[in-house]
């Protein structure tokens, strides 16, 4: 089948993958917890408050439906909305790449093959990445369609695996040891991520059905939602509270799954998630920025992008990550401030844009 | 995929993508299975310095293994090595030095403690089997009680011949068959090493002579002479990442109890209608509950352990199928059962002041305000503690025989 749109399932799927994949990979917000069980608030907070952010962004990105986001700026205020948000959008999807490149290669290295260079591993995905982009966002929907339920099933199977190592009573007391102060960063780091969903606003005008755009983003955050806090209540009663002294918590959970005494070493499943997850996360992250910078430029196509974004986000993940320890630094600093900060004024832009077409389309009718 | 257009760019790219798969698939990393050396048990001591620590590896020796022709049924089939270095990871490095292959950890099930080192703390020891990729989280930890972890991976087992197998199959069926033991994982002493107001137990061998002779010449490579085995020594108790002291197998069957972990058990009971007369109970359920309550700082702890139990055999024994002889009987389990608990609250908190019941952990699930304040002094609140044991014993039935006849 050659649809050239990206249907709602395929949208979901897209999604579940591109906000799950950090979570496979290093989840800096258990590293950012003074004591574990407070993780579990922050998930739920900082899962809460992206929900306005996706919604607006979602109905924004609505409207560009049925046509490039260039031709359908003939307004004038909401053209420059638009391309506002998009100036803001590129950068922010390159360094969501960027970063997912640079902790896949990361955890490969720490965690399995030490002695192989992490530019393997991010060229390699790099490389793959960029070629789904250049096939364009169908292949990459149906990529997701078929890799994100093998992703959960995965993450279920290590997370049903580790029951006989869990204690539940770690889940207690959750309390906040320095009042309030204490959920911010953590909240902080899960809406950072949770920012990525932004990334259905270049995709809203590739669906199938433009309205399924706002739907599906918040089934995918309900999605997300569940499966965060199914994975944090396992790792928490897992290592109860060496929780936030461990880095690739899915993975360390991996390595303690077995099925009885004879099927162990499930590090392997953990592999290809991330493997999986990191190249279509990537792929979809590069493509977002490229259909950006074709929009910005009014540009015919977005696929001789592809490569040279690959090439560039490659570069920034070998020169600005040297090891997991700085990955940490600054997925719990800079990333919180400026993902936050650019989905508020993304937000605010959303809103506007939304008020002002809404405006003019009653006008019309 | 590439689709678009009849450039030379995905004729190029594919070009790429094969140079890339030849050259940089990981083959830095490589580890050929007839290049590893495969660690099955692991020893650890303090060395004579005191500072440095003795590393003690079991490596596979697989072709020791066949029963066929080439097999060698009376060969060990570990290689032991041994280094010195300051820390897990420098000694393990100068055993690396000695062996033709490379260590993998990954098979290591069993990390022997020796008393010494676990008396100075095994910090190091942990932060080396989680920062290191190849050991596994599941592998389980085994003081030595009273001896060096080397001295434990010399012993040998006549019903199995890889001593770490026999060390595991050891403290499972005393974990399982008769509680006097409990498994512990890198993972669990890690978890609890960090848990607030909890202390960490872990499982206890002693080795035990099992000839008069010494080993003849060629006993290191051969067992035809099995001198040294090891059997279960209870719990060592730890304080912090101290080792401090030891639960008897008796009194760690008392810590099962009050825990509600325990197995399946065998208690001895006063016969009640025989003097001297001995009746044995196989504890069949387990139900209990500790609560604790503060006067004036002090806690008073309440332990109740309900437990059913069936009789499994009784020695000089007349009929116990009369009401009253089954009630003394559940009176004197009760009793042998507070007994036991009773022992262990004694040696732990009292005599060792280790928590190893979880009891300030309670505290600051229930009340983490107020462990905060208690924490700094916990032992000695702790040590100061009133401790009331109810048991109450249900005898349910007879087993498979009405009446000793």
């Amino acid at each position: 089948m050659t649809s050239t749109k990206v249907s709602g399932r395929q949208l979901v799927a897209l999604l579940v993958l591109v906000r799950m994949t950090p979570q496979t990979l290093n989840c800096t917000t258990l590293n950012a917890v003074v004591i574990p069980q407070i993780g579990l608030v922050a998930d739920a907070i900082g899962v809460t408050m992206s929900v306005p952010l996706i919604y607006l962004v979602a109905k924004a990105g609505a409207w560009n439906h049925g046509d490039t986001a260039a031709k359908g700026m003939s307004a004038t205020i909401d053209r420059y909305l638009a391309a506002a948000v998009n100036v803001l959008l590129i950068p922010y999807f390159l360094t969501a790449a960027t970063m997912t490149l640079a902790s896949v290669g990361l955890s490969f290295s720490t965690a399995i093959m030490p002695e192989t260079p992490v530019i393997v591993f991010i060229a390699i995905i790099a490389f793959l990445s960029a070629n789904a982009v250049r096939s364009g966002v169908e292949v990459i929907g149906r990529l997701s369609e078929t890799l994100t339920p093998l992703v959960v099933l995965a993450l279920l199977l290590i997370a049903g695996l580790s029951i006989n190592r869990l204690d539940l009573g770690y889940l207690r007391p959750i309390f906040l040891p320095n009042g309030f102060q204490d959920l911010v960063t953590p909240s902080g780091s899960v809406f950072s991520f949770s920012t990525l969903l932004m990334v259905v606003y270049a995709l809203a005008p590739h669906l199938d059905s433009p309205k399924s755009g706002i739907t599906c983003s918040l089934l995918a955050i309900l999605i997300t939602g569940l499966l965060i806090v199914v994975m944090c209540i396992v790792i928490i009663s897992a290592f109860g509270p060496a929780t936030n002294s461990i880095l690739l918590h899915a993975f360390t959970l991996a390595r303690t799954a077995s099925l009885g005494p004879f099927l162990q070493r499930f590090e392997v499943v953990m592999m290809a998630v991330w493997t999986v997850g990191a190249a279509t996360s990537t792929a979809v992250l590069l493509w977002a920025a490229a259909e950006g910078v074709k929009s910005l430029f009014a540009l015919r196509t977005s696929a001789p992008l592809a490569y040279a974004l690959g090439m560039l986000v490659t570069a920034l993940s070998v020169t600005g990550f040297r090891s997991e320890v700085d990955f940490v630094r600054f997925a719990l600093g800079a990333w919180i401030v400026y993902a936050t900060a650019t989905a508020a004024v993304v937000a605010i832009l959303s809103l506007s844009i939304t008020l002002i077409r809404g405006r003019r389309r009653q006008r019309t009718l | 995929m590439i689709t678009s257009g009849s450039s030379s760019i995905p004729r190029l790219a594919t070009a790429v993508f094969f140079i890339l798969a030849v050259s940089i698939s990981g083959c830095w990393s490589r580890r050929e299975i007839e290049d590893l050396a495969f660690v099955t048990m692991t020893g650890i001591d303090l060395g004579e310095s005191g500072d440095e620590v003795v590393l003690t590896i079991h490596v596979s020796k697989p072709a020791a293994g066949g029963d066929g022709p080439l097999g060698q049924p009376d060969a060990r089939l570990v290689a032991t090595y041994s280094a010195v270095g300051a820390t897990v990871a420098e000694a393990s490095a100068k055993v690396a030095d000695r062996l033709p292959r490379r260590i993998t950890w990954a098979h290591s099930t069993i990390v022997a403690v020796g008393e010494d080192f676990a008396r100075a703390g095994i910090d190091g020891l942990m932060d080396f089997l989680a920062r290191s990729q190849s050991p596994r989280e599941t592998a389980f930890l085994v003081l030595v009680k009273g001896a060096r972890a080397a001295d434990l991976m010399e012993a040998e087992f006549p019903s199995e011949r890889l001593p770490s197998a026999a060390i595991m199959g050891i403290i499972e069926r005393a974990t399982h068959e008769s509680s006097t033991c409990s498994l512990t994982s890198a993972n669990d002493v890690r978890r609890q090493l960090e848990t607030h107001g909890l202390d960490v137990v872990m499982a206890a061998l002693e080795l035990r002579p099992m000839a008069e002779e010494q080993s003849t010449e060629g006993a290191e490579l051969l067992r035809d002479v099995i001198t040294t085995s090891a059997e279960v020594a209870g719990l060592g108790v730890f304080r912090e990442s101290r080792l401090v002291g030891w639960l008897n197998p008796v009194q760690t069957r008392g810590l099962q109890f009050i825990r509600g972990q325990l197995g399946d058990a065998i208690l001895q009971a006063t016969h009640p209608a025989s003097q001297g007369g001995s009746v044995s109970l196989r504890v069949t359920q387990l139900g209990s509950r500790v609560k604790m309550t503060f006067i004036d700082d002090i806690p008073e702890i309440s332990i109740a352990i309900e437990v059913a139990a069936s009789i499994a055999d009784a020695r000089d024994a007349p009929s116990l199928n009369s009401p009253e002889a089954i009630r003394n009987l559940q009176h004197s389990l009760e009793g042998s059962i507070r007994a036991e608990v009773m022992s262990t609250v004694e040696i732990a908190v009292r005599e060792l002041q280790s928590d190893v019941f979880g009891l300030g952990l309670q505290l600051y699930r229930s009340n983490p305000r107020r462990w905060l304040q208690l924490s700094d002094q916990w032992r000695e609140i702790l040590r100061q503690a009133e401790v009331r044991v109810e048991v109450s014993a249900a005898i349910s039935y007879s087993s498979l025989l009405l009446e000793n006849k």
